[in-house]
């Protein structure tokens, strides 16, 4: 099917972003109009999350005016209806091929709502972003032993999209101290790419902050999220990127893994 | 070096869809932002990241320019800075405003920074961090402009 698009259309394969993580199948152009397409090859509740935050940093990130095919074969009603809801058009990988396809447009007034959410998230973005840089720059010494803090916290439950109730548990170390600040921790293993890392803690973030409702993106809640690690989060060909990604969805680093400072930054960020 | 090729269709695709395309300097900023790969097999660090900043800055500052002039708000500004302002402070309904938060960062990040590089005789370009960061905010300006349609 690529190969036909590529015939018609200018794509682009497994589009990289700075400042997204994954990002779409296909990036593809048809005169001014800008699409993505995500193949979902199974339903089961993790890869419905991927797929979730993919179209979530996508829509943050990319112009608002981006329309978004899901390409599936067969679906139940139920995640029909739910997937209808979040992406412009469900098809199937034969209607690819169809030319009225990608004259789709997504309405100005959905166009205006997006942007609105940019500006927000792109200003929380950012400010996260400094803050973070200039913090990581005046550490001496990073703290290499957690304590355990967290035993008078629940574990983080978050909503995925698809379930009714904020039932689904993190399997990161991710704690609840309030509905509106969250604790996380994580031991930077230079064994592993470090974006693997970071990755539970964006998707949290993510799902947590953010709701695709009637296909427009909207924030439900910028909570407040301290990211406690033992080193800086990094990576060679993009050093800075696992920092930017974590300040992207507003997790704030910190080395200070003892309760009376985390208590002060809690405190300042409330 | 097949990460930065996708980061570059990427970020041409997003542009291709925007009125910067229908700028007369269209061709040139496209041809900048594709020397940077050419600039990454260079093996003198200092030249390499000295002509990838070259590259990307001539690319931001012409884009800039092309995307105010397209919608009719470009007003006498000459310079990097002076577009974020006019990007912060333009009545136009049908394109989007950056907040005051990114005009400062972006001033910070990117001209103040390119500015030492570009401007300082001696100021040697040997802090890979720094340049890729500086080079990344570019890029993340870019698409963000882009995305202001």
């Amino acid at each position: 099917m690529t190969e036909i698009l590529k015939k018609k259309y200018r794509i682009v394969e497994n589009p990289i972003t700075t400042d997204t993580l994954s990002g779409p199948d296909i990036l593809l152009r048809n005169e001014d109009r800008l699409y993505s397409i995500y193949y979902l090859k199974k339903t089961n509740i993790d890869e419905l999350e991927k797929i979730f935050v993919t179209l979530a940093e996508t829509k943050l990130n990319y112009p608002a005016k981006l329309f978004s095919f899901l390409v599936v074969d067969d679906l139940s009603d139920y995640l029909f209806e739910n997937l209808n809801e979040k992406f412009d058009k469900i098809v199937s990988i034969n209607d690819l091929a169809s030319d009225s396809l990608f004259k789709e447009k997504k309405s100005e007034d959905d166009i205006k709502r997006t942007k609105l959410t940019q500006r927000v998230y792109f200003e929380n973005k950012i400010k996260t972003y400094q803050k973070n840089l200039d913090y990581v720059k005046n550490i001496i010494e990073w703290e290499t032993t957690f304590k355990d803090i967290y035993s008078k916290y629940h574990k983080a439950t978050y909503h995925n999209w698809i379930s009714t109730k904020k039932d689904r548990k993190s399997r990161a170390n991710i704690y609840e101290v309030n509905t509106n600040i969250f604790l996380g921790q994580k031991s930077i293993d230079n064994k592993t790419s470090n974006l693997k890392d970071i990755r539970p803690y964006y998707k949290f973030a993510l799902l947590n902050d953010f709701i695709i409702e009637n296909k427009k993106i909207e924030i439900i809640n910028l909570t407040k999220k301290i990211f406690i690690t033992d080193k800086e989060p990094s990576m060679n060909i993009d050093p800075l990127k696992p920092i930017r990604m974590l300040s992207s969805v507003g997790w704030l680093i910190s080395t200070q893994a003892d309760e009376e400072n985390l208590e002060s930054i809690i405190v300042q960020e409330s | 070096m097949n990460e930065l090729k996708k980061k570059t269709e990427t970020l041409i695709q997003i542009l291709d869809s925007t009125k910067i395309s229908n700028s007369p300097n269209y061709t040139k900023i496209k041809s900048e932002i594709k020397e940077v790969l050419s600039d990454h097999s260079i093996d003198k660090q200092n030249k390499r990241n000295l002509l990838k900043i070259t590259h990307t800055t001539r690319a931001i500052d012409t884009s800039l320019e092309s995307f105010l002039a397209e919608h009719g708000i470009l007003n006498g500004e000459v310079s990097l800075g002076q577009y974020l302002y006019k990007l912060r402070d333009h009545n136009k309904n049908d394109i989007d405003k950056i907040t005051e938060a990114e005009r400062n960062f972006y001033q910070k990040n990117i001209v103040d920074l390119r500015n030492s590089y570009m401007h300082s005789a001696g100021k040697v370009c040997t802090n890979d961090k720094e340049v890729n960061e500086l080079l990344n905010n570019m890029q993340v300006l870019l698409t963000r402009v882009a995305g202001l349609e």
